[in-house]
C-alpha cells in the first residue's frame, strides 16, 4: 500500500513537472477567424426578384419602344401635346350605386371574424421573426 | 466576482461571438496539450485542438449543462485526435508494459530532485510521447487536471474500473520510461 502511495504521489509531481505545452501564439486569433468565415458562409444568400441580367432587358426594352416611337411619330406629330389624347370621362362612376342589401351579422360570427384577424397578424409576426431569426 | 464558463455559454448562445475568445483563451494550453498527448505531433495537435474548438463553438447549444464545460471539451478533444489519426493512419511508435519489471524506489524521488526544472520537463514531456494514445491523455486529466477515475470515464466514454487499470498501467509504464531515460551516473549516485 506504501510502495502505491509513492508511485501515485511521485507519478503527480512528475506530470506538474511535466506542465503543458502553450498553444501556438495564433491559435485565439485562428479560431475568431474561423468563426467568423463559418458564420458568413451559413448566411443565406439573398436573390432579388429581378435579376441584373432581366433589368438590363427592360432598360433596353423600354429605350427601345420610346426610340420607336419617336421615330414613328417624327413624321406626323413632333412636338408632343396633351390636346391629342382624349380626356377621360369618369362621370360614369357617379352613376355607379353602391348600395350594398342589408345583411345581417351575428355576433359569434363577427366574433369569429375578429379572432381569424388577430391570430392572422400573430402568425405574420412570428414568421417575421422566425425568417430574422434564421437570416442572424 | 468572475463569470462562469455559463454565462460566457449563454452570451454566445445570444449571439455575442467575441465572447467565445475568453473559453478559447481560457482553457487553449490544456486542450493543445491533450491533443498532443494523444497525437505525438505538434501539428496534428494543433489541428485536431481547432478542430475541438469549433465543434464545440457549433454545437454549443447541445450542451445542456450536466457536467462540466471543461469535461465536455476534454471529451470532443480525445475523439477529435483519435479521428485525426485514424484518418492520418499515422503510426505511432509506442512502448510496451511487458518491458518493464523494474522496481520503483526512493532514489528515483531523489534522481529528479537532481535534475533542473527544465531538463525534468523536458524528460517527462519525451517520455509521455513514448506511452500509447490515451495513456498519456488518461494520466494528465488525472493527475494534472486532478479529476476523478469517474469524471475520465465519462470523458473516454468507459467504465470507472477500466480506468483505474489503465491508471495503473500507464503510470507504471511511464515511471520506468523515465528511470531509463535519467542518465546513469545521477542513479548511480543514490545506488
Amino acid at each position: 500500500m506504501n510502495k502505491e502511495n509513492n508511485i501515485d504521489n511521485i507519478s503527480r509531481d512528475l506530470l506538474k513537472a511535466a506542465n503543458i505545452t502553450k498553444a501556438p501564439e495564433s491559435f485565439t486569433a485562428n479560431i475568431m477567424s474561423k468563426i467568423e468565415a463559418h458564420n458568413t458562409a451559413s448566411l443565406p444568400v439573398l436573390k432579388p426578384l429581378i435579376s441584373k441580367v432581366m433589368w438590363l432587358l427592360i432598360a433596353i426594352i423600354t429605350f427601345g419602344i420610346t426610340i420607336i416611337t419617336l421615330v414613328f411619330n417624327k413624321n406626323t406629330e413632333s412636338t408632343f401635346s396633351i390636346e391629342k389624347y382624349p380626356i377621360i370621362d369618369f362621370s360614369f362612376i357617379e352613376s355607379i350605386n353602391f348600395s350594398l342589401p342589408n345583411i345581417h351579422i351575428s355576433d359569434i360570427t363577427l366574433f369569429a371574424i375578429a379572432s381569424f384577424g388577430i391570430f392572422f397578424f400573430i402568425q405574420l409576426l412570428i414568421i417575421d421573426r422566425n425568417s430574422r431569426a434564421s437570416i442572424s | 466576482m468572475s463569470k462562469t464558463d455559463q454565462y460566457y455559454i449563454q452570451e454566445v448562445l445570444k449571439g455575442n461571438d467575441n465572447e467565445f475568445e475568453y473559453l478559447v483563451n481560457k482553457y487553449k494550453d490544456l486542450i493543445f496539450t491533450l491533443c498532443l498527448r494523444i497525437t505525438k505531433d505538434h501539428y496534428i495537435a494543433e489541428e485536431a485542438s481547432q478542430d475541438t474548438f469549433m465543434k464545440a463553438y457549433k454545437s454549443l447549444a447541445k450542451f445542456n449543462g450536466e457536467s462540466k464545460f471543461s469535461s465536455w471539451l476534454y471529451r470532443i478533444a480525445y475523439n477529435t485526435s483519435l479521428d485525426k489519426i485514424k484518418t492520418q493512419k499515422r503510426r505511432i511508435t509506442t512502448e510496451t508494459l511487458e518491458e518493464y519489471h523494474e522496481d520503483f524506489n526512493s532514489d528515483l524521488r531523489n534522481s529528479f530532485d537532481i535534475l533542473e526544472q527544465q531538463e525534468l520537463k523536458t524528460l517527462m514531456q519525451a517520455s509521455l510521447k513514448k506511452l500509447n494514445e490515451d495513456e498519456a491523455f488518461i494520466l494528465t486529466l488525472y493527475y494534472y487536471e486532478d479529476l476523478s477515475m469517474r469524471e475520465i470515464s465519462e470523458i473516454i466514454s468507459a467504465t470507472e474500473n477500466s480506468v483505474k487499470v489503465k491508471i495503473f498501467r500507464s503510470r507504471k509504464k511511464l515511471l520506468s520510461i523515465v528511470k531509463r531515460h535519467i542518465p546513469q551516473e545521477i542513479l548511480s549516485s543514490y545506488e
